[in-house]
């Protein structure tokens, strides 16, 4: 790789630097899902029953599926 | 987080609502200082500020049940409150908890503006957005907690601290509602009707193996803890020996000591190099197969090139421009039908052209490519050996000396009691450690074993699922299950290596500041905290060494979490800033540490909130922060007892006398008075 070579990439790094964000897979976005899930059941805004968040994490996993089928 | 101020009305010992306490938010002057005798009420105040934001108690909090103040419920009062104000993202709060007749308590969270008071929504949720409760404990610590960091199973107590403060909880929640949602697809395969005789047997082996699994997996986690146990006993029957009355049985022990650690690095090195010589044959293995092949196919194509069976020397392109030109290079004509337009035209079908050069350019490279990798692989496994022999020679004469070393021990043990007695109890434990270790290698095998049926069975299954749409649903829906429990696991090892190493890192700074003895801290695999010295070789912690070396612990992981408050938290629980209430911190301490601890708590901390006893505070502590007390306030008890040669526990804070038991009183309780 050239001088010029490392020149051009670092300034389409200057230009679009959204390009060195880390983009999260798919899974690693269902995984946040089911995280915001747990936080909504575990730290208070319904604490009513662990059965209750499991169907929730269920369902959700079943909607991802659905999705990723179609 | 910063707290403002605390309201006890009724709480415990604390009569009325007169006990307020305006705590200091000062940068500079950040500690607030609680002085009382034991069994006045600091630890009360812990539990006050804990119970009002989590309905939590400290475990060693007496009579958990009775909050109301026995005075108040004397004179028919039955409830108690404990009121919090507190500072965060520049708003002001006012948390309140108060219970009624000992029935379910009420939490209230107001947003105060202008002496305005707005409900806010949720308010338990809100509170674990600042603070979330399981973080809570090691900001609002009680000095008994930092003794039982180093209980047994310290390892395991000090992975806890470390997850709770990454904010593991919804992580780890979700890999084990992700596990139960799978038992339940398993349960529901079970029940699927009409299914072959075959399909039906798989799944009864699938669910099998599950059940199987989860019962080697409760099993190992026992054997650690018995591990970790067996462990920390030996280290303790081997720091007597080193101690021992008797010389030589203390030096040989040493010697041993230094073996052992040299066998082991011996052992760990003979480990890595049978990973590189299994990386370098999974590297460059496949070439053993292919040397024949490359040397004899690089042999075919230059035998066959000077047979002119390949693609000769010639260019197509050359060859039918003659055609085209009806001229040879020689000059002669070429003419269809006559002997030289034929050979010219023989030579298209061996001419060479761009596609086939290139072809055999890329074979030639790869043969050529192929046999010098061969001499690389060579070489590499060559020096590999070499070493590796160098290393079972060393290990072989470790261990020869380490059985000498241990036969004059268990000479010296046949003549001195105490010795024998130690000698006993390291043999036991180490005799209890290799069952233990047996049982956990085998529990892996099997678990491995296990693994790998369930595996094949969910591919068979997978098979039917083919046909059987109800079959290949579930199925599908487990493997996406399990891949993302395989995911999370992955990303939460990677979070708990990492920050071991940061926290470990920050420790090490405290004790390398303010420690009197060149050691550091070192971290196990099993997360067990350490000291060790230059040389290496773990030191026998004194009482105070080990508060310390949990003090600074407990600091390096509020620092970490101030340090993780801008976090994104949608996959571990953010940071936060909050205050380090801490209650008897000193109690092991000598002097020299006191002051440490006094000097590195307050800069670890925003704000700093210590409840002492005056054996803590007087000389050394107070001399240390005095200068950083923003608020300071005297627990006095009030007793309707006679003193009857009793004390008065007089306490003289910048040079006034406060008198913390006042006998004869009209009531039982305890009150707070303000000294700065």
């Amino acid at each position: 790789m050239s001088i010029e070579d490392i020149m051009s990439e670092l300034k389409d790094i200057q230009e679009h630097p959204e390009v060195l964000l880390e983009v999260d897979s798919e899974m690693e976005s269902v995984l946040k899902e089911i995280i915001k899930v747990e936080r909504r059941y575990l730290y208070g805004l319904d604490s009513t029953s662990v059965p209750k968040r499991r169907n929730a994490i269920q369902e959700l996993l079943i909607e991802k599926l659905k999705n990723r089928g179609s | 987080m910063l707290l403002q101020k605390l309201k006890l009305v009724n709480f415990r010992q604390f009569y009325s609502d007169a006990t307020v306490i305006e705590f200091s938010t000062d940068i500079d002057k950040n500690i607030t200082l609680i002085h009382g005798e034991n069994g006045i009420g600091k630890t009360t105040i812990l539990n006050a500020i804990l119970w009002c934001l989590y309905e939590k108690l400290t475990h060693d909090f007496e009579r958990p049940d009775e909050l109301i103040c026995l005075q108040s419920l004397k004179e028919g009062n039955k409830s108690c409150r404990v009121e919090l104000n507190f500072e965060y993202e520049g708003k002001e709060y006012l948390a309140q908890r108060s219970l009624q007749n000992s029935s379910q308590s009420l939490f209230k969270l107001f947003e105060v503006s202008n002496s305005n008071y707005s409900d806010v929504p949720n308010p338990k949720a809100f509170i674990n957005s600042i603070l979330p409760d399981d973080m809570a404990e090691y900001f609002f610590f009680h000095g008994e907690g930092i003794s039982n960091i180093n209980a047994k199973k310290s390892g395991e107590k000090f992975k806890r601290a470390i997850r709770d403060i990454l904010g593991f909880r919804l992580a780890e929640t979700a890999v084990e509602d992700l596990k139960e949602v799978n038992r339940k697809w398993t349960k529901e395969l079970a029940n699927l009707q009409n299914l072959s005789k075959e399909e039906s047997q798989l799944i009864g082996k699938k669910k099998n193996i599950e059940e199987k699994i989860t019962i080697l997996k409760v099993k190992q986690v026992h054997l650690s803890d018995d591990k970790e146990i067996n462990q920390n006993d030996l280290n303790k029957v081997l720091d007597d020996l080193r101690n021992c009355s008797n010389i030589d049985a203390k030096t040989l022990q040493k010697e041993i000591d230094i073996l052992t650690s040299r066998g082991n690095r011996v052992e760990s090195i003979i480990n890595q190099l049978n990973v590189d010589k299994q990386g370098l044959i999974k590297k460059y293995g496949w070439i053993i197969f292919g040397q024949k092949l490359a040397h004899e196919g690089l042999g075919f194509i230059d035998e066959q090139s000077l047979k002119a069976k390949l693609p000769a020397p010639y260019d197509e392109t050359l060859v039918k421009d003659l055609i085209e030109d009806g001229k040879c290079i020689c000059g002669r004509e070429l003419n269809p039908g006559t002997d030289e337009y034929s050979k010219v035209i023989s030579l298209v079908e061996k001419a060479d052209n761009a596609v086939i050069r290139s072809k055999l350019m890329k074979s030639r490279s790869a043969g050529t490519n192929m046999k010098g990798r061969f001499s690389d692989f060579l070489s590499g496994l060559e020096k590999i050996e070499k070493n590796l022999t160098k290393q079972d020679t060393d290990k072989r004469d470790i261990s020869h000396e380490l059985v000498e070393k241990q036969e004059t021990l268990d000479s010296i043990a046949g003549e001195v009691d105490e010795v024998k007695k130690l000698e006993q109890s390291k043999y036991n434990c180490m005799s209890a450690l290799s069952v233990i270790n047996q049982k956990i290698g085998s529990n892996k095998t099997s678990l491995g074993i296990l693994n790998s049926e369930l595996q094949t069975t969910d591919l068979k299954l997978k098979k039917f699922g083919a046909e059987d749409i109800r079959i290949s649903r579930l199925t599908d829906h487990q493997s996406y299950a399990q891949e993302l429990i395989e995911l999370c696991g992955v990303k939460l090892d990677q979070y708990e290596k990492d920050s071991k190493l940061t926290i470990a890192k920050k420790v090490n700074e405290t004790l390398q500041e303010f420690s009197r003895k060149d050691f550091k801290v070192k971290v196990g695999d099993d997360f067990s905290f350490y000291l060790v010295r230059e040389d290496g070789h773990r030191v026998a912690k004194s009482k105070g060494e080990n508060l310390l070396l949990n003090l600074s612990f407990v600091s390096a992981l509020i620092e970490f979490a101030q340090m993780r408050s801008g976090a994104s938290g949608d996959f571990l629980v953010s940071g936060t800033t909050a205050p380090f209430v801490i209650d008897a911190p000193f109690g092991e301490l000598d002097n020299t540490y006191k002051r440490a601890t006094a000097e590195f708590l307050p800069k670890r901390s925003r704000q700093l909130i210590f409840l002492l006893s005056s054996s803590h505070w007087m000389g050394t502590v107070d001399e240390t922060i005095n200068k950083k007390i923003g608020s300071e306030y005297v627990l006095v008890s009030s007793k309707r007892s006679i003193q009857n040669g009793k004390p008065d526990d007089k306490l003289m804070v910048d040079g006034k006398e406060y008198i913390q038991s006042l006998y004869n009183q009209e009531k039982d309780a305890t009150f707070i008075e303000k000294v700065r």
